[in-house]
């Protein structure tokens, strides 16, 4: 009987507590967003590209949603695990990361099993050339110099270039093959031995961003001869255009903000307008002038077109060059 | 030469109250990271680095060197105490410390462990300071071909560790190659055994191979062998080695230094790989060898000094050339380049103030090693009376957190989980695990240096006839012979009676 009671009773609190915590529940969505700390995840490991982006991006969108936002590392897969982690977080907008060019480019040889129609784009804050680089005491003045080399010697000269087959420097090259331009491609899969390549003398010359290897550039121990874009690159107007020479293939780099799909609209606005200030803010000016990536921000539309074409291209171009791909 | 100078200048810089707290913080957190199973001294690098962001680039870099120092000295102390490596670089350790605590001797061993780390931190800290442009212009000249002769070393050392019975210790070093090709490889993007398993796309991770294999592993062997971890009439005092048991170490504390600062400069090796030579050379060298693995203070202070001496040659490119070489240093150079300073040539002449603080940073904290690593030491030799139970929880516990910190992937824990169990069947048949994980982790580098060597200079000729890929190569070919010679004479011996016999 005292149980029957007892459990009668509990019955009656718990019912009460579930309509209150419904209630309160209810008023909380109706709430302004965010309320709560934010997590803003990294899809590369600490000191990379993509880390550095999202560790300068945390406090100034912590400014601008006046809640903490938390960044951390999710790390594997060429990014996709991190992507993986976003997309697939609960969606209410609380966690927020970073994709790279990269790892949309590695989608076509098998990682990951996200698409650009499973995540929500919140905004576009990086962009950057390739450039070739080669050491600064090279016996090769510039580009047309390096041409007539290459073409008077295929297959000789060693280029060394990030280890990933398929990618975009691995297709810049298969292109340059196919206009009668062969080099002898090195992959490195670690950056500091891709560096350390050319310092050596171990390589002819290197594809690589300008901003990852800055430090080299300004201590005058390699020299960019030419920039993979149709447009001179703003921090090195010097360096001459791979369109001067007629070829027209060119693949940037581009750091970007997801969020889950079901995000609702009004939160993927508030984070898109936070993320537009932050990337507009003198503090993140200061940092992509140093990374040599500034570009004029994309709104979520504009990034998602960005980043489905860039995807288009690539696929494109593997198919061009025969790369088999993982769809 | 104005090295002097600007070191007694970066001494002062680092002895200024914020600096050196920083650094004292950070050795702590180092040492104790380092020591506890299952966290490696990497994650709280990383979990660091946040924190470095509010910090002056000097008090963030001394920070995270008090936790590389500390860290990479930290592991051996559940090394010798629980036969588990707190950190990779620690394993020889196990070898011979964790014998010396069966014998009752853990506070020798440990004073081994604290003086020998402390002594090869120092000679890389020295080198660093005095030799360090020329010795990064030195290290330029290593190709991949000389990347890949270093981990054919490697590979070849685990002969000196299969005691005796070298079948079981080969199959289980095979056993690791293979492990070590699961994943996308990397040169063609092809995915190798997984199975279409996406997790193991991303390959396995050598540091979650090795915490389930040595914390989860011990932990259920013990269980079921009704055995306890550890040694229950712990000395608690640690005991430093006396200046006459030093110099009688003098050779190996020497060569230890000497291949420690070698190792460090390949990229990817780092400290476990250096330790593991040392103690391979040791062996071979040392009048004790024969008897390595039962509790020999050579075999311990071998490994020890060398891990510790790949700290400054592995700073050494990340702080002139802007080339990190490991995790650790990646990190490193990332507070760095958050802070807005770019490593490199420029650094030397625009940031001397930095680089020559880090430089005294180093010396001083291998010195805080032996201050701080024996009061922390004395503690752990506490946890050693903790009930069973509760101690192995708490492994089991720490292991799991370990490996989930990895990648913040719950898929480690599970692959984790597996070699724990995986470690438990193959001691229940006695064979070695110590191979499989060298071989999971020097297979993915000796492919990788094998594979680009070969993309650059199209012949494997190439090994042999480049001078210092050579001398490496003949390094190794020889180390081989000798390990092997004993069993060629046998060999020769039983064809020889034999015949003699049938004569």
């Amino acid at each position: 009987m005292s149980t029957t009671a007892y459990i009668r009773k509990t019955t009656g609190i718990v019912a009460i507590g579930l309509a209150l915590s419904v209630a309160a529940s209810g008023s909380w969505a109706a709430e302004k967003f965010p309320n709560r700390p934010i997590d803003i995840i990294a899809n590369y490991g600490p000191g990379g590209g993509a880390d550095q982006f999202v560790r300068a991006l945390a406090p100034l969108l912590s400014r601008e949603l006046g809640v903490k936002v938390q960044p951390s590392n999710v790390t594997g897969a060429q990014g996709n695990a991190g992507v993986h982690a976003v997309a697939t977080a609960k969606p209410d907008g609380y966690t927020i990361g970073s994709i790279t060019a990269f790892s949309v480019a590695s989608w076509l040889q098998g990682y990951g099993k996200l698409r650009a129609k499973d995540m929500s784009f919140i905004g576009l804050g990086q962009v950057t050339d390739s450039m070739l680089f080669v050491p600064y005491k090279s016996k090769f003045k510039n580009f047309k110099e390096i041409l007539a080399h290459v073409k008077a010697n295929p297959g000789k000269m060693k280029l060394a270039l990030g280890a990933s087959f398929g990618g975009p420097d691995d297709l810049t090259l298969k292109y340059l093959a196919t206009k009668g331009y062969k080099w002898k491609p090195i992959p490195y899969e670690l950056p500091a031995e891709r560096y350390a390549a050319p310092l050596g003398g171990h390589v002819d010359i290197m594809y690589e961003e300008p901003g990852d290897v800055r430090q080299f550039i300004d201590a005058k121990q390699i020299r960019p001869v030419v920039v993979f874009s149709p447009e001179k690159n703003p921090y090195y107007p010097d360096v001459p255009k791979i369109t001067d020479f007629g070829f027209d293939m060119y693949l940037k780099n581009y750091r970007a903000i997801i969020t889950a799909k079901d995000v609702p609209a009004d939160r993927q606005k508030i984070l898109s307008e936070a993320l537009g200030r932050a990337f507009t803010s003198p503090e993140f000016k200061k940092f992509c002038d140093r990374t040599a990536t500034c570009t004029a921000p994309r709104n979520p539309q504009d990034t998602r077109a960005f980043i489905e074409n860039y995807y288009g291209t690539m696929k494109k171009y593997s198919k061009q060059f025969g790369i088999p791909t993982k769809e | 030469m104005d090295i002097i100078p600007n070191l007694i200048a970066g001494m002062g810089n680092l002895f200024q109250v914020t600096n050196f707290a920083f650094l004292l913080v950070g050795s702590f957190i180092g040492i104790v990271a380092g020591a506890m199973p299952g966290i490696a001294f990497v994650n709280a690098m990383a979990l660091g680095l946040p924190f470095a962001y509010f910090m002056t680039p000097v008090s963030a870099m001394l920070f995270l060197t008090g936790i590389y120092v500390g860290g990479i000295f930290g592991g051996s102390i559940s090394s010798v105490l629980l036969n588990i490596p707190g950190s990779p670089g620690s394993l020889p350790a196990t070898w011979d410390g964790y014998p010396m605590t069966k014998q009752g001797r853990s506070a020798k061993a440990l004073g081994i462990a604290i003086t020998c780390s402390a002594i090869g931190g120092m000679v890389s800290a020295l080198l660093m300071i005095f030799f360090a442009p020329p010795f990064a212009q030195f290290a330029l000249t290593f190709d991949q071909p000389e990347f890949f002769a270093a981990t054919f070393l490697g590979l070849v050392t685990v002969i000196s560790i299969a005691k005796g019975n070298m079948l079981p210790a080969l199959l289980s070093l095979f056993a690791g190659l293979i492990i070590a090709t699961i994943g996308i490889d990397y040169f063609y993007a092809m995915p190798r055994l997984t199975f279409g398993w996406e997790v193991l796309d991303s390959r396995v991770s050598f540091v979650v191979a090795m915490i389930g294999m040595f914390a989860v592993g011990e932990v259920l062997f013990t269980l079921t062998q009704h055995l306890k971890i550890g040694h229950r009439n712990l000395d608690r005092h640690t005991q430093l080695p006396s200046l006459k048991e030093l110099w009688k170490l003098k050779g190996t504390i020497a060569r230890g230094s000497g291949l420690g600062c070698m190792i460090g400069v390949i990229p990817g090796a780092g400290g476990l790989v250096g330790a593991i030579i040392a103690y391979g050379v040791e062996k071979q060298v040392s009048p004790r060898g024969d008897k390595f693995g039962t509790g020999v203070e050579e075999g311990l202070a071998a490994p020890e000094t060398a891990k510790n001496a790949t700290t400054g040659a592995a700073t050494i490119p990340m702080l002139t050339l802007g080339i990190p070489g490991s995790a650790a240093t990646a990190i490193m150079m990332a507070a760095l380049m958050l802070k807005g300073v770019n490593p490199g040539p420029i650094l030397f002449v625009s940031g001397k103030e930095l680089v020559y603080t880090v430089f005294a940073g180093y010396l001083v904290a291998n010195l805080l090693i032996v201050v701080m690593g024996l009061p922390i030491a004395r503690g752990f030799s506490l946890i050693m009376k903790v009930p069973p139970a509760i101690l192995y929880s708490m492994i089991i516990v720490l292991a799991v957190i370990g490996a989930f910190a990895v990648r913040n992937n719950i898929a480690d824990v599970y692959i984790c989980l597996f070699f724990g169990v995986l470690s438990y069947f193959m001691k229940r048949f006695n064979i070695p695990t110590t191979p499989m994980v060298l071989g999971i982790i020097l297979g993915p580098l000796a492919e990788r240096f094998y594979l680009t060597s070969l993309a650059s200079y199209d012949t494997a000729l190439i090994f042999f006839t480049r001078p210092k890929s050579g001398v490496i190569m003949a390094l190794a070919i020889a180390f081989l012979l000798w390990s092997l010679w004993p069993s060629i004479m046998q060999l020769g011996r039983t064809i020889r009676n034999r015949i003699g016999g049938a004569a």
